[in-house]
């Protein structure tokens, strides 16, 4: 029986979780790791060995569930069970800095967590979650993977958006939109595949205190939007309304939201540039709410915010 | 020439509809050479008459369809559970109804224990305790400084005593989620789900799984099976490692070994075309009584534990929709691509939701890759709606069902998951029947107890412990029930060619019974006392 945590060892071992549904770049993410320019040894869990894809004069040693890499990273298949993978890093974990687990298409990110939680030889570093910014909008409208999917959401603290250009800017603040108005406001990443620093931006928090220059990897990494959303029961002026979104000095370049109006209409409004479309819905609904997205600096979520209060209140 | 043996009987139950009904059957080389009167082994020459089961009745060697290998491992732990439960070696643990009993109990599974070992027990229910929950203050009285461990008897919760939360170093400081707590904020004992339980089980060494791969394990279960009548049982869900199907091979090949083993191979850690070319390779490596080339495959979780996937309403409590185990997506590709290199495949399926993406998936794959008599077979199956029965027997699949789960789980889906309407048709033997779905229907051991005959009384009178009826309609009658058991478990394994009737040519594998099955009132089928069994020729007395 051992006391714990482990009495061998100093500090319990930081473990990252990596979620996202099936397809979404897990594997390609943790390629661009174990090949990355970074100094750690870092252990990680896989499910599917045939995808992960090592330049072989890096590889030290392999077998048949296990590659050994000679920058001290080691990659294992988790086969049936992802306990038994966890127990044997932590039989040897004096050879790692960090745990590294790519959960399942359909795992809920959060449950794999709560392993490092509970664990006293473990210590809970971060979940990102992956999504596929070509597929998402098709698995979040399938009835039978929509609540899988949001739950992975709900799990995150970091969003890698994976399957987009970084410069593609129409594209990240749709998405953004979708997110905000699905209640995440997480930070958000644009990971591309060949991106060799990705591990700075994972490892960030454990970092931040210690290293400013890598407290700024993610900021690097992130789109240049700004996001602000709004919930509310009061009804809204529409001549108001309409002023608010297509007033240029707040650079709102994506609008989404459904207002109760005082005319006593409920309306649908959409905003993309500076094209501004709204219908009648007879869907029912409790209040108003909105959520709107633009590039940073000029879109400044405060004074957005500001604006709309200012707005509501007069 | 081998010795041919007459067996005598008061009744032989062939499931052979040329001859359904025998005094005699002659046995040769493990083998059933001949069936019918006192004179049925005469053109075949020289033999004698064995009279020791002259007041029994023989059936064919009950086939269980769907069971774990885990089964024979348990007892290496005290049963804490609320029915009571006999062990490999025939002995009755008796139910623990309240927490008095379940204290007693530990304390004398404690006197037992070798020192220094922690006490880890199987099978608690706090379902059926009417009190306070059991907490880590009982545990407490039963010992401070023994860690002590209750596994909940559906593997997802436990309650551990003040030693073992030490063990894993929880205090009041632990913001684990699965750790619950008194209202003081203390740790009260009971931990939920396995990221919360495992820091516990990794340092006191539990682990049922590697349990399940020893020998003692496989003795255990095939005694556990010989007692209810079983001879050929399947272990559905393996990893199969080189270094098991050698062990394997090997302790089956025994003559005292009492059970025929079908393992399937886990389907869901590798890419289906390696489980593919793995299981094909496996099949060619079947012996008499380990045979080998199925593959498990699985969509959902489970409907008590609210992992199941339902379609629209949805659980009756509210509850959020399940958990893919596989996603339909890829449970498609895996189908298919089993399916077009003829591989066989048992499908776990609970909810309905889950049953209707392998029917969309075995669609496409019959679409793609037409095939006759491929067996796939849906397992559990436990809410289907006639509609997907139709659609099983137009797909040519085979459907197992979890009958036992209507007396083990039926109030609680009646109350708590499915409500009243979608409970009537939980495991509707009657709809698969009536639209010539083949049917097995089987036990899940351990997760419910092994033993065909009260898994076909589910099927027969369909009870609750509450008292309730659970769907009238969907009742079978005791026959159909018992080809359920036997044949057609059997033809679930492709295996209705060698075992699950008595006919000239098949393997002497028989149940030995003390009462006719056909004859006691339906009520009273659980209770028809099994005496042992026959496998390959060789007697297996209780």
């Amino acid at each position: 029986m051992t006391a714990s945590p482990d009495p061998k060892f100093a500090a319990p071992l930081p473990m990252t979780v990596i979620g996202g549904y099936l397809g979404a770049g897990k594997t390609t993410l943790v390629n661009a790791i174990l090949s990355g320019d970074h100094n750690f040894r870092i252990a990680v869990l896989v499910n599917d060995f045939g995808e992960i894809a090592i330049d072989e004069t890096l590889i030290r040693a392999r077998r048949k569930d296990v590659i050994a890499l000679a920058n001290g990273c080691m990659c294992c298949q988790i086969g049936g069970d992802l306990y038994d993978a966890i127990d044997r890093i932590l039989r040897m974990r004096g050879q790692f800095d960090h745990l590294l687990v790519e959960t399942s298409g359909v795992a809920d990110p959060a449950k794999v967590a709560q392993i490092a939680v509970a664990e006293p030889d473990l210590e809970m570093s971060r979940t990102v979650v992956l999504l596929d910014a070509v597929n998402f909008a098709g698995i979040l409208a399938d009835p039978r993977l929509n609540d899988t999917l949001l739950r992975q959401i709900r799990s995150a603290d970091l969003i890698f958006l994976t399957k987009i250009d970084a410069g593609a800017t129409a594209g990240i603040a749709d998405f953004q939109v979708m997110l905000v108005e699905l209640g995440c406001s997480l930070p958000v990443a644009v990971f591309e595949k060949d991106d060799r620093q990705v591990w700075e931006i994972l490892n960030e928090r454990g970092a931040a205190a210690s290293s400013l220059k890598k407290a700024g990897a993610l900021k690097r990494h992130s789109p240049p939007f700004g996001s602000w959303s709004w919930k509310g029961t009061e009804r809204v002026e529409f001549d108001r309304l309409m002023a608010f979104a297509s007033d240029p000095a707040l650079c709102i370049y994506r609008l989404k939201g459904r207002f109760r109006l005082t005319d006593g209409r409920t309306i649908l409004l959409h905003k993309v540039g500076s094209d501004i479309a709204f219908e009648d819905t007879v869907e029912a609904c409790e209040g108003s709410g909105f959520a709107a997205i633009g590039a940073k600096p000029n879109f400044n979520p405060d004074h957005v915010g500001q604006t709309w209060t200012k707005m509501m209140a007069r | 020439m081998a010795d041919t043996v007459v067996y005598r009987a008061s009744r032989v139950i062939t499931m052979d509809p040329t001859l359904p009904e025998a005094t005699h059957v002659a046995v040769r080389d493990g083998r059933i050479l001949a069936v019918g009167g006192a004179d049925c082994a005469a053109p075949w020459g020289d033999f004698r008459v064995d009279d020791r089961y002259r007041g029994a009745v023989l059936m064919p060697g009950l086939v269980e369809g769907h069971a774990h290998m885990m089964t024979g491992a348990m007892w290496n732990y005290a049963y804490a559970g609320h029915q009571d439960r006999v062990d490999p070696d025939g002995r009755t643990w008796e139910g623990l109804a309240d927490i008095d009993s379940v204290m007693a109990g530990l304390k004398r599974a404690l006197a037992s224990l070798p020192a220094g070992k922690p006490l880890i027990a199987w099978g608690f229910d706090p379902i059926f305790l009417p009190t306070e929950r059991l907490n880590r203050r009982h545990l407490d009285e039963v010992s401070t400084d023994r860690p002590i461990v209750v596994m909940h008897s559906n593997f997802h919760l436990m309650t551990v005593n003040s030693a073992a939360l030490a063990v894993a170093g929880y205090d009041r400081n632990t913001n684990a989620v699965g750790v619950a707590r008194f209202a003081n904020g203390e740790p009260n004992g009971e931990l939920q789900e396995m990221a919360a339980m495992f820091p516990l089980m990794r340092r006191l060494g539990v682990d049922f799984r590697a349990l399940a791969r020893g020998e003692s394990a496989m003795r255990g279960f095939a005694n556990s099976a010989m007692r209810v009548g079983v001879t050929t049982s399947t272990d559905l869900l393996n990893e199969l490692p080189e270094e098991d199907i050698a062990k394997l091979a090997a302790v089956t090949a025994r003559d005292d070994f009492q059970l025929r083993v079908v393992p399937a191979l886990n389907g869901m850690t590798q890419a289906p075309e390696d489980v593919a070319r793995r299981a094909t390779d496996l099949r060619k490596r079947s012996t008499d009584k380990l045979r080998l080339g199925a593959v498990k495959l699985m969509a959902d979780g489970s409907i008590q534990g609210y992992t199941g996937r339902l379609k629209w309403p949805g659980y009756v409590t509210g509850h959020p929709n399940g958990i893919w185990n596989t996603p339909p997506d890829r449970l498609k590709d895996q189908i298919v691509c089993l399916h077009r290199e003829g591989v066989q495949m048992h499908i776990h399926v609970n909810g309905d939701e889950a049953s209707e993406a392998a029917l969309d998936a075995m669609e496409e794959a019959q679409a793609r890759y037409p095939r006759f008599d491929h067996r796939h077979t849906l397992q559990h199956c436990q809410m289907a709606d006639d509609s997907q029965f139709r659609r099983m027997a137009a797909l040519g699949l085979c459907v197992n069902l979890f009958a036992n789960h209507i007396w083990y789980f039926g109030d609680q889906h009646y109350e708590l998951t499915m409500g009243p309407d979608r409970a009537m048709r939980l495991d509707a033997c009657g709809s698969a029947l009536r639209h010539g779905v083949p049917l097995a229907i089987h036990s899940d051991s351990p997760i419910t107890p092994i033993g065909p005959l009260h898994v076909a009384w589910c099927a027969v009178n369909r009870l609750t412990p509450g008292g309730r009826v659970l769907g009238e309609n969907q009742k079978i009658s005791v026959e159909a029930a018992l080809r359920a058991i036997t044949l057609g478990a059997a033809f679930t394994l492709k295996l209705d060619g060698e075992i699950g009737s008595i006919e000239t040519g098949k393997r002497a594998d028989f149940a030995v019974l003390e009462a006719d099955p056909l004859a006691v009132p339906p009520l009273e089928l659980k209770d028809v006392p099994v005496l042992g069994t026959v496998v390959g020729g060789h007697h297996f007395p209780i």
